[in-house]
This record gives C-alpha cells, sequence and structure tokens, in this order.
C-alpha cells in the first residue's frame, strides 16, 4: 500500500500518563500508518524530541512530572511541531490557555478515534505538504482552507471537497469578508439574489451541511463558526 | 484639746440650752409686751448665757470620751438633704405657729402657756438644736455635700443614665422628656419680663436636638439602604451618635456583617461542589476514553458471533451515554452555581430561532417532525449570551426529537409583550406526561418514569439555570400530552438592523 508507506516516515508522539490510552491511541495510529513513540510525562517527551526526528505530538494536560501546558510553553522555545493537546478539562479557560500557549489544536476527553486521526492528518498535512506552497492567484485562503475562484474549487487542508453552488457560494461569500458576521437574510440576498422572505430557514441547512463537509467536529467549527442570534463567520485563522 | 464629753454631761447641757433659750424668749417676748428694761437685760443674759453652753455644745458634736476624731450619731448618717425635706415641713409649720403666738400669748391662761410651750416651743427649740448639731457634726467630719442625695446623683450620674434612664422603654422615655419639656417651658413662660426670650432660647435647643436626631437617622436609613444593595461589608460610623440610634446603627451593622458571612459560606459551599463535580467527572472521563476506545477496537476484531456483537452494541451504547452523562454533570453544576461566565449583546431571537431550525431540520424530518414556526417579521432584539441560548434551544429541539410522538407537528413561536420576548416550543409527548411541570425541572427526572430512552434528564434543568442566568424566566406546562416550554427574555430596544452589504 503506497500511502501506508509514505505515512511510516511519519513519527508521532504520544504522551499521557495513562497507559492504557496510549496503546489504544497507538493502535489506532498505527493501523493508519503511523510510526508512534510513547511517553508517560513532559520530561520525558522533551527528551524524546530531542533525540527522535518526531512530526507530531498529541499530549495529555494533567499528567505528573511536568503537565501538558508547560511541556508544550518549553518545546515552543525551540520548535515548531504541531502539537495536539489530549484534556479531561473541558472548560473553555483551559482550551483557550492551552491554544495560547503554542498547541495547534486540542482533542477533549473521552475522544472519538476518527476525530483524533482526522485532526492528526489535518496538522500533518498543513506542517508538513502545505508548509512551503506558494500562494496562487485569485485564491481565497484562510488556515487550511483554500477557495480557487478560477477552478472553482475548494479544498481543506490539502484534500479537495465537493460542494454544491450555492454551498460554494456562500462559503466565497464568507471567506471574501473573514471576521465579518453575515445574517441569514444578508446571505440570501447575496447568493440568491433575491428579497428574502420566509426563506433564511433554507440558508441555515445549506450552512449546516457546508459545515459537515469542511469541518472535522461540526458541533465544535474550526471555521465557518455560527454566531448564535446574529449570524455565520468565517473564523480569522491565526 | 479638751477632753470630750460624756453623753449625760451633753445631755443635760441640751436640756440647759433649751430651759435657757425658753425662758430667754419668755422674758423678751414679756419685756417687749410690758416695755421693762430690766426683763429685757435678763432675757438678753439668759440668752447669752444659753448661747455660750449652746457653742460649748457645738464644739463638742461628734466627739466621744474614748474615741478619736468624729464619730457620727444616726442622725448625721442620714443624707443632708432628705434629713432637711423631712423636717422642713414640720419645721416651718411650728415656727409659723410660734412666730403667731407672740400676737396673743398675753390673753393666754396659764394652762394654755404650759400646754403652748409645750407643742410649739419645745419641739421647735430641739429641732433647732438637733439640727445645730448635726450641722456641725457634718461641717466637722466634711460631710455635708458628700452625705447627700444630690450629691450621690451628681457622682453617680453616668451610672444612673446608663442602667435607669437608658433601661427605660423608649417610648417611656419619650413621654417623661416631653412632660419635663413642657414643664420648663411653663416655668420658663411664667418668669417675668424675660419669659418669652428664655423660652424662645429653649426652643431652638429642643429644634437642634431633634434636628441632630433626625440626622443621625438620615445616616442610619442610608446606610440600610447600602447594605439592602448588597454592600454588606458597608459599616455605618456611629461616632457620636446617640445612644438609641447608635444601638440601632450597631445592631445594622452586625445584621450586615451577618449576611456578608452568610452569603460567603454559601459561596464558598456552592463553589465547592462545583469543584467536586468537575474533579469527578475529570476523573471519570479517563477511564471513560479507554472504555469507548477498547469498545470501539474490539468492534474492529473480526467477531462471527452475533451475540458477542450484540453485547458490544450494548457496551458502545452504554459507554456514549455515560459520556454524555458526565458531560451535562459539569454543565448542569456549572449553570445551576452560576459557574459560567455570561457574555451579553444584543441579538435577534428570529435569527437564532432561523439558524437553530437550521440545525435540526433533518433529524426533526427524521422522526417524522414537521417544525411550524410562527415569528414576527421584524427582528426581536434581546440582550443575551448566544451560545448560552442556543444551550436552550438544543436542549429543548432534542427533547423534541427524543419524545415526541412521531408524524405530528412541532411549534415554535415568538411573542412579544410589555418589552418582553416569549419563546414557546410546543410538542406532543410520546408518552402520557402523568407528572408535574416543577418535577420535571428537578435535576434526573425525565418524562419516562422507565427512564428507557437516552439521556441525562438534566437537559430542562440546564436550561432553566441558564435561562436565569441570563435575566430571563423558564415555565413548563403540560396539557395533556402537550408538553410546552416558554422561555421569557427582557427585550432590549428595537432599531433597525444594519445593513452593511446593501448599499
Amino acid at each position: 500500500m503506497m500511502i501506508q508507506e509514505v505515512r511510516l516516515l511519519y513519527t508521532i508522539l504520544v504522551c499521557d500518563d495513562d497507559q492504557d490510552i496510549v496503546s489504544a491511541l497507538e493502535i489506532y495510529l498505527g493501523s493508519q500508518g503511523y510510526r508512534t513513540l510513547r511517553a508517560g510525562g513532559g520530561a520525558e517527551a522533551l527528551s524524546l524530541v530531542r533525540q527522535h526526528e518526531i512530526h507530531l505530538i498529541l499530549m495529555d494536560i494533567m499528567m505528573p512530572e511536568m503537565d501538558g501546558i508547560h511541556a508544550t510553553a518549553k518545546l515552543r522555545e525551540t520548535c515548531n511541531i504541531p502539537i495536539i493537546l489530549l484534556t479531561a478539562k473541558s472548560e473553555d479557560t483551559d482550551k483557550i490557555l492551552g491554544l495560547n500557549i503554542g498547541a495547534d489544536d486540542y482533542i477533549t476527553k473521552p475522544f472519538n478515534p476518527v476525530e483524533v486521526i482526522a485532526r492528526v492528518k489535518s496538522q500533518l498535512r498543513r506542517y508538513i505538504t502545505l508548509g512551503g506552497q506558494e500562494k496562487k492567484e485569485a485564491c481565497l485562503e484562510n488556515g487550511g482552507v483554500v477557495l480557487d475562484d478560477g477552478a472553482k474549487e475548494v479544498t481543506v487542508d490539502g484534500e479537495p471537497v465537493n460542494l454544491t453552488p450555492i454551498e460554494y457560494n456562500i462559503l466565497k461569500l464568507l471567506m471574501e469578508h473573514p471576521g465579518r458576521v453575515y445574517s441569514t437574510t444578508q446571505i440570501y440576498e447575496q447568493v440568491w439574489n433575491d428579497p428574502a422572505v420566509g426563506a433564511e430557514n433554507t440558508v441555515a441547512v445549506h450552512i449546516r451541511h457546508l459545515r459537515e463537509k469542511i469541518e472535522i467536529d461540526p458541533a465544535s467549527p474550526r471555521y465557518i463558526k455560527v454566531v448564535w442570534g446574529l449570524g455565520y463567520k468565517m473564523e480569522k485563522a491565526l | 484639746m479638751r477632753p470630750a464629753w460624756n453623753p449625760r454631761a451633753k445631755a443635760i447641757g441640751a436640756l440647759i440650752v433649751l430651759t435657757g433659750l425658753l425662758a430667754a424668749f419668755l422674758m423678751l417676748a414679756d419685756s417687749l409686751e410690758n416695755e421693762s428694761t430690766a426683763e429685757l437685760l435678763c432675757g438678753i443674759g439668759v440668752l447669752a448665757a444659753a448661747t455660750v453652753v449652746w457653742v460649748q455644745l457645738l464644739s463638742q458634736a461628734g466627739r466621744r470620751p474614748s474615741r478619736e476624731g468624729i464619730v457620727l450619731n444616726w442622725q448625721d448618717r442620714i443624707p443632708f438633704d432628705l434629713y432637711l425635706a423631712v423636717i422642713a415641713f414640720p419645721y416651718a409649720l411650728l415656727l409659723c405657729f410660734a412666730a403667731d403666738s407672740l400676737n396673743v400669748i398675753s390673753y393666754f391662761t396659764h394652762w394654755e402657756f404650759t400646754l403652748y410651750l409645750l407643742v410649739i416651743y419645745a419641739p421647735a427649740a430641739s429641732i433647732t438644736l438637733a439640727l445645730s448639731f448635726t450641722l456641725a457634726t457634718r461641717i466637722k467630719s466634711k460631710t455635708l455635700w458628700s452625705n447627700t442625695l444630690l450629691c450621690r446623683l451628681y457622682l453617680h450620674w453616668g451610672r444612673i443614665w446608663r442602667e435607669v434612664i437608658l433601661r427605660l422603654p423608649l417610648y417611656w422615655r419619650s413621654a417623661v422628656l416631653f412632660c419635663g419639656y413642657v414643664m420648663v417651658s411653663a416655668g420658663l413662660m411664667s418668669v417675668m419680663r424675660v419669659g418669652f426670650l428664655l423660652c424662645l432660647l429653649l426652643q431652638v435647643t429642643a429644634l437642634f436636638f431633634l434636628l441632630r436626631w433626625i440626622a443621625q437617622w438620615s445616616v442610619i436609613r442610608a446606610g440600610t439602604a447600602t447594605i439592602l444593595s448588597g454592600d454588606t461589608d458597608y459599616h455605618i460610623d456611629t461616632q457620636g451618635m446617640l445612644p438609641d440610634l447608635r444601638e440601632h446603627a450597631n445592631q445594622l451593622n452586625c445584621l450586615g456583617l451577618a449576611i456578608n458571612h452568610a452569603v460567603e459560606e454559601r459561596y464558598k459551599s456552592e463553589h465547592f461542589k462545583a469543584e467536586l463535580i468537575t474533579n469527578v467527572s475529570h476523573d471519570l472521563k479517563t477511564p471513560l476514553t479507554s472504555i469507548i476506545n477498547y469498545v470501539d477496537l474490539l468492534k474492529k476484531e473480526n467477531i462471527d458471533d452475533e451475540t458477542v456483537r450484540g453485547y458490544l452494541d450494548v457496551l458502545e451504547r452504554k459507554s456514549q451515554r455515560l459520556k454524555k452523562l458526565t458531560e451535562d454533570l459539569v454543565e448542569a453544576s456549572k449553570a445551576s452555581t452560576g459557574n459560567l461566565s455570561v457574555e451579553r449583546e444584543r441579538l435577534d431571537l428570529v435569527q437564532l430561532i432561523t439558524q437553530a431550525t437550521g440545525e435540526y431540520e433533518e433529524k426533526m424530518t427524521g422522526q417524522g417532525l414537521s417544525l411550524r414556526l410562527t415569528l414576527p417579521t421584524k427582528p426581536v432584539y434581546v440582550v443575551a449570551d448566544g451560545r448560552h441560548l442556543w444551550r436552550i434551544l438544543d436542549n429543548l429541539l432534542s427533547n423534541c426529537v427524543k419524545y415526541a410522538l412521531e408524524n405530528t407537528r412541532v411549534y415554535l413561536e415568538i411573542s412579544v409583550f410589555q418589552k418582553q420576548a416569549a419563546l414557546a416550543v410546543k410538542n406532543i409527548s410520546r408518552e402520557p406526561l402523568n407528572i408535574d411541570p416543577d418535577a420535571l425541572l428537578e435535576r434526573f427526572v425525565r418524562g419516562d418514569t422507565s427512564r428507557a430512552t437516552e439521556g441525562s434528564g438534566l437537559g430542562l434543568s440546564i436550561a432553566r439555570s441558564l435561562t436565569e442566568l441570563q435575566d430571563g424566566s423558564f415555565e413548563l406546562s403540560i396539557d395533556g400530552d402537550l408538553f410546552k416550554a416558554t422561555i421569557t427574555l427582557p427585550m432590549d430596544a428595537p432599531e433597525e438592523p444594519e445593513h452593511p452589504l446593501s448599499d
């Protein structure tokens, strides 16, 4: 299998004090063809990063001997390997702290294995495949989402996504002004070119489909955010 | 110093003085009547002799033969002002009779005269003597001032004020004070010429005290309002307050402290509870992660046995349920303790409903449910936290999906009245709802007593807590199989929505 051979080049460090969780993750990652290393704590992770070539780190937050937040901060002093935090803490403040300290993504426990794999792939593609890619003309780009208006193509983290014309137009509208909130009425008027009379519900359904195609976890989207009671927006990438 | 006389000598001396004085008095009275110089001289002589003995007796007053210093007898120990008050009336009466008798003395018969002598003159002179003795003793022993009720009153004024006057009930004190005030002002008015001025001065003084009392009372009232408004740390300054008001202010200060203490305790305990639930659920999540993952791995093994596959399905379903429960538990605890940040912003309820129904469209049609929306044409602006409001709607709509009867309609309505926006969700329950709406709002209570369906029984409780967190109210009503939840939120001022793209 070609893809698996290529993936064997990538080494993922799994760092958690619960050995059963590490073993399960190793099975899932191994089945996708990734090589894994295990660490029981932050300090061990730091020394492993110095000894081996590692492409991604899955890091638990609550660990004895240097927690995940400290280890992430230490790692960020010297390298920019993608770090995904695994955490039982679901408070917003913990997530924000983790991301601000230098982590690239987070997954809350108990996690869905499919989601872990999807996030790992996404981070690796952006770190390795797309790292040095040049920006094309007539392309709208935000984080991992690239919309090529010439070819009418949309890719997320390098993988093409199939969108209907309406979904494509909605995405284009949102990507033209990242961070700006559009109400359903505004989206309807812009995309359908008709005055919106009670048809806003359609917009909401289309956006939901769009989220399901672009986001790893549509319930907590990274790109197309729902601003409840106001509208929708494309989150500005950091 | 000469030796002290014994009591018998003193008694004889007193008798001599008494007789001398009486004799001198009679002689002098007689001499005035008869204009006889001899009798006058004789009377003066007797009076002088009696006075000499009297002075001797006075110098002996308070002295005893075998004792050093001044010894007080029983009458010397009576407070002097009390003593005077007791003898004042009979003494004055006796003196009046004595003076009066001078005019008629010449007409008296012998017996009448003797009677007069015994009844009027003798007691009057005796009292005079006794008074002079006790006065001398008191002066010598320096107890003339100190052994009076007035002096005691003066010395113990502070204690009397505290223990007697202040212990009187306030209304008695006020009544006494008012009576005193009326009496004093009446007394002052009766003073000739300056009475009016004095009275005016009294009124000004009374007004001053009244204003002072009112000013201090105002301070207390303002302090009470401050404590009531939530600043339980506030301390009313009792410096210089009148005693009754100070007591009142101190009580209020204590009350403030007590409230503060109670609130702190409550906050601590709620906080501790929330912390406990969060920590426990964190600890539950770690083993749960392994369970979910290994069940998933087991399912991927090639197992042909149908029974084993069935068991695995149960394991998977239940572990997912456990996951949802721990998440809901943390959320319910945070919402009910107010341990959640609320980011209020102006948002459109109609827009929110549109978005929410967009999210639920497929799930609803999947259950054969059709949504009926009754929305105003204009935006309805409320000030709320969009994420929390979505969570409330999410819970209500997912309840519809879980518990509504298949192939029925679900109604969503927004109505506006008196600056309140009400959002109602109505659906027909699949199971009969033989339960009180209030009980349904309790945590862990579900419409189906068998608890067979998925769900934690926390959804409505979370929805209510979140609504209350945003100053709204959450109501449930059950009418047969009709289930209706109403969220009422205060509205924001209506304003035309912005149209940044319309130009």
